[in-house]
């Protein structure tokens, strides 16, 4: 998951390309702590990584001085739906939300009501099972956005 | 001819030196050094051995002189500029557009003439600037402190009117580039300033999956109001900062400090860093500042935390609705028949929506580390949900100002208080604290069931044999006291604790005025009605003390301890702790004393600044003491 999250990353981040001068370079530190709620690690925590933010997830670094490609829009879409897993999941299947607002953005959707339904609808075809693959969701999504909002990308 | 040749040379050397001559004159120079706009961009500060700028990598000056001098970096930055120098024009896009302003002649324009800057440029492709604060996390103090971070809102996919994809904006983000997941290694070089702290720009999403569902932490979001000229600068000079580096240090150039100094880039009039207190800086804090600034808080967004939204959607539920909703989240084969049995769809999907929220609350950290087995649960649920034919719309949830984190009472206090002491007679007594709550200050913006105290230090005066002299000694000193109080609801089974370490004068018959050295540990369980800020907390304790002034240096305590919290309304709020432990106090070996210790205190808020504290503590060793005094958060 970790490893899918920083490439999803790689893949969506501004490209600051600092070739001839960021040595910093890509990946310092994608990681740290487990979620974990010992209480002595808190009382730790709490007088240093206190009024640092949280690295627990494991997603903020080394993005801004990545020299990565432009990603192209499946890209895109498809890191958009691996960081969104969850959230988009539970918006397909109330057929409305945040996330789906996003998601016809990104497709160039103008009614996004209508995607949120017929997303809600095919639900079946997207999740047919509990482990799907991002990229088949992808694909089901991109047959959805085509039939409703005549995009695909 | 001789008159021509003479006439020629000089007129040779002028025109030489209008041709090659800078344009400015050191004159010009050094007056923009000191202009507010280039201090920001170096971010030059004032400090004890004069002015420094803050980044720390050598590498992102240009002078060799540039990290403390000003001069010279604007010198030295005008000279490669005027030599046409389009690298530097690229790494040095804010520096460049400023001067722009200055000096006619330079005419290139960055964002045509350097394409990874112009593609970074349009990707952020920014509008207009949030500051976002990352609240408390329930079952963490440490949180208390929250975070700050900005996100530039994009003008690719809004509407004039609507910030409905915001998912897709890019939050900026500072902070330490850590190498290591070793708490202790961690704790140990943060506290150094070891780490090096970088801007980040990740899309927005990824902070809200991370606070909002991973670690259920409420968003606030600030949007601001800036110029367009205004917002481009931030984004160049973001762009200047991004392969350059800050040494982290946590109490003072955090992630909070470097995001106020970004937004002072855009506007130089704002002087928010320089209100921040130079010893701590606390996220919070730094959204005061920003919304004390006159126009420049637009508007406040909430973002509710997956806890938020589950407590909101089962607001009013009776028990068997939460009973069913626990079923569901557990075995939904068994769980989904209530929902089944629900014809209306209205109503079977809200108890849906609820179970989901649940669902992703109690397996938080097991959707991101373990999402295939965790998975399976939550796909019935939601297949479930995808047949019940009804669109939910989005949860309206608007808190009541006087909740906004700005609107908590400030994070340092100090107070006096007079007492009595039975055996020695009155005293009197100063604190001083720099942060940043406990469980009987004001709880508005605050998390609600965990203190905080951060560098507390109390000095008494006290009368001692009835008057007869007076001793002026360190009372109390926190470097730290932590407790969490979480009461065990239906949806949290929280372990409640509290730590501390610290030192405190003992004035006992075995040992009058010792100062000691002392840590406390305690841990249980609390319990409390739903909704309410009460609470009820069996905890088993364990205290330490160390002097020279005991006969075997250390001594221990430990017993059962009970804590009682009631806020009957905002204005006030009491605690009261009875304590029952084994100690040798007064008696060798360890654990042959047994002693009860009492304590009750109530505190009237009057206002935010102010609250008076009345307290009486009873220990059979340690004297009684009845006290009134005042504190003042500031």
């Amino acid at each position: 998951m970790k490893k899918l999250l920083v490439l999803a990353i790689a893949l969506v981040s501004v490209s600051a390309s600092a070739a001839q001068y960021g040595s910093a370079g890509c990946g310092l530190g994608n990681m740290i702590f487990e979620k974990d709620n010992t209480w002595w690690k808190q009382v730790l925590a709490a007088t240093t990584n206190g009024t640092s933010g949280n690295q627990t997830f494991g997603i903020s670094s080394g993005t801004l001085n990545c020299d990565s490609p432009t990603p192209g829009k499946t890209a895109q879409v498809e890191a958009y739906i691996e960081a969104n897993k969850m959230a988009l999941a539970n918006d397909i299947a109330k057929g409305n939300g945040e996330t789906i607002s996003g998601l016809s953005k990104v497709y160039g959707c103008t009614d996004s009501a209508a995607f949120g339904k017929a997303l809600k609808s095919n639900y079946k075809s997207i999740y047919p099972t509990a482990d799907v693959a991002t990229t088949s969701v992808a694909t089901e999504i991109n047959g959805v956005a085509t039939n409703v909002c005549n995009t695909q990308i | 001819m001789p008159d021509t040749a003479k006439c020629f040379a000089p007129g040779f050397i002028l025109g030489a030196f209008i041709l090659f001559a800078p344009l400015t004159t050191k004159a010009d120079v050094s007056v923009w050094a000191r202009e507010q706009m280039w201090l920001n961009l170096g971010h030059y500060k004032d400090t004890m051995f004069g002015i420094t700028a803050q980044p720390d990598d050598e590498a992102s000056f240009l002078s060799k002189e540039g990290k403390t001098n000003p001069v010279a970096e604007l010198t030295e930055t005008i000279r490669l500029f005027e030599a046409g120098d389009k690298t530097v024009v690229c790494r040095f896009p804010a520096r460049y557009n400023w001067l722009k302003t200055k000096m006619p002649h330079f005419t290139l324009e960055p964002l045509s003439e350097c394409p990874a800057f112009k593609e970074f440029h349009d990707k952020i492709a920014a509008k207009s600037v949030s500051l976002i604060f990352s609240s408390y996390f329930i079952n963490s103090p440490a949180s208390a402190f929250g975070h700050t971070f900005l996100r530039f809102n994009a003008s690719t996919h809004r509407d004039d009117d609507q910030d409905q994809a915001e998912l897709l904006d890019y939050g900026i983000n500072y902070a330490a580039n850590m190498d290591t997941s070793n708490v202790l290694v961690y704790a140990t070089k943060s506290m150094l300033g070891l780490f090096p702290g970088t801007f980040t720009a990740v899309p927005y999403y990824y902070k809200v999956r991370e606070y909002n569902d991973f670690e259920s932490r409420d968003l606030w979001e600030y949007k601001l109001r800036f110029t367009q000229p205004q917002i481009d600068l931030m984004v160049a000079h973001l762009w200047e900062l991004g392969p350059t580096y800050f040494d982290y240090k946590f109490f003072t150039e955090n992630c909070s400090y470097h995001i106020l100094g970004l937004l002072e880039v855009g506007n130089p009039d704002l002087r928010m860093t320089d209100k921040m207190p130079s010893l701590y800086v606390i996220p919070v804090d730094t959204i005061r500042v920003v919304v004390d600034e006159k126009n420049l808080v637009q508007g406040v967004r909430y973002r509710p935390s997956v806890l938020s939204r589950l407590e909101k959607r089962t607001e009013g539920y009776d028990q068997d609705k939460i009973n069913a909703v626990r079923a569901m989240v557990k075995n939904p084969q068994e769980g989904l028949k209530y929902a089944e049995k629900i014809s209306d769809p209205a109503k079977k999907a809200e108890i849906l929506d609820a179970a989901v929220d649940a669902f992703d609350f109690l397996n938080a950290s097991d959707l991101v580390y373990k999402p295939k087995e965790t998975n399976v649960i939550r796909h019935q649920i939601l297949s479930e949900r995808a047949v019940t034919d009804h669109v939910s719309q989005p949860l309206q949830m608007n808190p009541a100002r006087e909740d906004y984190p700005e609107n908590g009472h400030r994070s340092q206090r100090w107070g006096m208080a007079g007492g009595y002491r039975d055996g020695d007679g009155a005293y009197s007594t100063a604190t001083m604290r720099w942060a940043l709550h406990d469980l009987l200050d004001p709880l508005p913006g605050q998390p609600t069931f965990s203190e905080i105290h951060f560098a507390s230090i109390t000095g008494r005066l006290q009368q001692t044999d009835y008057g007869d002299g007076q001793k002026f000694y360190l009372d109390n000193l926190d470097f730290f006291r932590v407790s969490s109080f979480q009461p065990v609801t239906s949806w949290q089974n929280s372990f409640s604790w509290t730590a501390k370490l610290g030192m405190r004068t003992v004035k006992d018959d075995a040992c009058d005025q010792c100062l000691a050295g002392t840590v406390e540990l305690g841990g249980g369980a609390s319990v409390g009605p739903a909704m309410s800020e009460n609470f009820l907390a069996l905890l088993t304790k364990f205290e330490a003390d160390y002097s020279d002034g005991f006969p075997t240096q250390w001594r221990t305590a430990f017993g059962p301890e009970l804590w009682g919290r009631l806020v009957p309304s905002r204005k006030w709020s009491m605690l009261a702790i009875l304590g029952y432990k084994w100690s040798n106090y007064l008696e060798q070996p360890l654990f042959a004393d047994q002693i009860f210790t009492h304590s009750l205190e109530v505190r009237y808020h009057a206002n935010k600044q102010w609250s008076y504290a009345l307290k009486g503590i009873g220990h059979e060793d340690h004297g009684r003491e009845v006290q009134l005094g005042f504190n003042r958060f500031f």
